[in-house]
């Protein structure tokens, strides 16, 4: 089922332009990223060269506030495969998620995915948290023509643990 | 759980007809902003513990802006900084570049030989210039590497780190640039620092780069694209900290030319130290953010270093990537309706002087020719 929903995606039905971001080097999109009930928000943008992960959203230099942005104005990656992600401050996330629905539209594809994200391996020096039973439901309406996301719902939820730093061996005598 | 919502505010081109109309218009109000922080007696509210170096930045950019050295504001400003003689490194440097920019004469060629570059300061005022100048090479940690500022003693209490070279060659370049001698072991020893702080470890890469007056890309092939690190202690390069090395490395190799003690192998090295910077920063290329500092901070500090990289070595576009009207773009964005490009009173000064410094493009070129 989880196969055919993206193959699905991919493959696009009924003449309508597939889901991919078309940005000019020359163009920026705009974003306004608000939490739910909050008046002001923060800038979010997209230029060509964010889009790094094979033609999707990857900006350098992710910090864990980039997390909603980033799964909102992406795909997850098909099937079993996983997103690798460095973040700032924290263990390095692998991420995977599934495709659940596509509304099929010649103008805008509602794109509904879960994702789910977790630390991954060793702590490196410099990371002081490590992320545990991450997830994120984002809903997302995806406007073919224009070749960029118009909005995005996300619900992100994580378990945040700061790793302690490892004492120094001591001194032994002398 | 937390639920988030995005919403497009619009997509627009970086490159448009009326962008330079509408920079102008964001300068304008930007300057009338700034302008206006200035306190009774000429000076700006210190950011941190920078008394002098606040005024001095201000100073540094109205004057890039186009205010004249006659505007009272300006006047005061220039007068609260001569009346001091500080002692941090970041400051002396920024009242040197403050200084040689008010004394700049109006519609000055960027093409003008460095002979003939024309600062007409009064005598006391340019011996307070050859004094901060010299104070500079003298506290430097070795030659061409800069700390914070020196004990009364002279002993450094900290590493030299590239922001405070970075400042420094930029002052001692702007004392240069009125006349006031710098040593040349100063210049050679701003080569050994970034080859100190480059990063060890990188890869192979090719950059292309569009120079000033060139149509065409140039690609260069670069044995490592290596950023520059804050110091030898920190394990991996940043966006502005690269910015710095390339700018520095640009001017060092200026003042040595002047000199006439540029070694064509020196001048390779530096060139080849110069395109492993511009290698990185295309790797790493963010204009919405300050691409690997280890906490995200001093974005508007990072434009103003990548407008000094590009503009000291000439640089219009990397690879399809045109920093300026990029930067300009996400500026705009930014800016608040004050004029400010942050209302909050703590970082306001420094961030609205950073990112009218980008939007103004304003360093001067390299001068090749003595």
């Amino acid at each position: 089922m989880r196969t055919l929903l993206l193959l699905a995606l991919l493959i696009p039905v009924a003449r309508a332009e597939p889901v991919a971001w078309k940005l000019p080097a020359t163009e920026l999109v705009r974003y306004e990223l608000r939490e739910a009930g909050k008046q002001k928000g923060r800038i979010v943008t997209v230029q060509r060269h964010d889009l790094r992960g094979g033609g999707q959203y990857l900006p350098v230099s992710l910090a864990r506030s980039d997390l909603p942005v980033l799964f909102a104005l992406r795909l997850p990656p098909p099937d079993t495969a996983k997103l690798e992600l460095a973040v700032r401050d924290v263990v390095p996330l692998r991420a995977k998620g599934l495709l659940e629905l596509r509304t099929p539209d010649e103008e805008a594809a509602e794109i509904v995915a879960t994702w789910s994200f977790f630390s991954h391996g060793r702590e490196e020096k410099g990371c002081r948290f490590r992320i545990r039973d991450g997830t994120a439901g984002v809903r997302t309406v995806f406007d073919r023509k224009q070749g960029h996301v118009r909005s995005a719902r996300i619900d992100i939820a994580y378990m945040l643990r700061k790793i302690e730093p490892r004492k120094g061996r001591g001194r032994s005598g002398s | 759980m937390k639920r988030y919502e995005l919403e497009l505010e619009e997509r627009g081109p970086v490159l448009y007809k009326g962008l330079q109309r509408d920079i102008n218009a964001a300068i304008d109000r930007g300057v009338k902003h700034l302008k206006g922080l200035a306190q009774e007696d000429g000076s700006y509210k210190p950011h941190g513990k920078y008394d002098v170096g606040t005024t001095a930045l201000a100073m540094l950019t109205l004057c890039a802006c186009g205010v004249p050295r006659t505007d009272p504001v300006v006047e005061a400003g220039l007068n609260y900084v001569f009346a001091r003689s500080p002692r941090k490194t970041y400051e002396r440097a920024v009242a040197l570049m403050a200084i040689e920019q008010a004394y700049t004469p109006p519609g000055e060629s960027h093409r003008s030989r460095a002979a003939e570059l024309r600062r007409d300061l009064p005598d006391n005022r340019r011996r307070h210039c050859a004094g901060l100048a010299a104070a500079l090479e003298r506290d430097a940690i070795a030659p061409g590497a800069w700390a914070y500022q020196a004990h009364p003693g002279g002993r450094y209490i900290v590493h030299p780190d590239s922001s405070n070279t970075q400042y420094a060659v930029l002052g001692l370049r702007a004392a240069a640039r009125m006349d006031i001698p710098v040593k040349v072991q100063t210049w050679e020893g701003v080569v050994r620092y970034f080859e100190q702080v480059r990063e060890r470890k990188a890869p192979r890469a090719t950059v292309s780069l569009v120079r000033e007056g060139a149509v065409q890309p140039t690609e260069h092939r670069v044995r490592a694209a290596a950023g520059y690190r804050y110091s030898t202690t920190r394990p991996h390069a940043w966006a502005s900290m690269t910015s710095a090395g390339i700018a520095s490395l640009a001017i060092a190799r200026e003042q040595l030319l002047h000199k006439r003690m540029l070694p064509p192998k020196l001048a390779t090295r530096i060139g080849h130290l110069i395109l492993g910077g511009w290698a990185w920063l295309d790797r790493h290329w963010a204009m919405d953010r300050h691409a690997l500092h280890p906490h995200g901070q001093w974005y508007y500090y990072y434009l103003y270093s990548l407008e000094r990289a590009a503009i000291l070595d000439g640089v219009k576009r990397v690879g399809d990537k045109d920093w300026y009207r990029e930067g300009a773009a996400q500026l705009l964005a930014r800016q608040k309706e004050s004029g400010s490009w942050d209302d909050k009173e703590k970082e306001q000064i420094t961030k609205t002087c950073f990112a009218l410094l980008f939007l103004r493009r304003a360093t001067a070129p390299v001068v090749l020719t003595r």
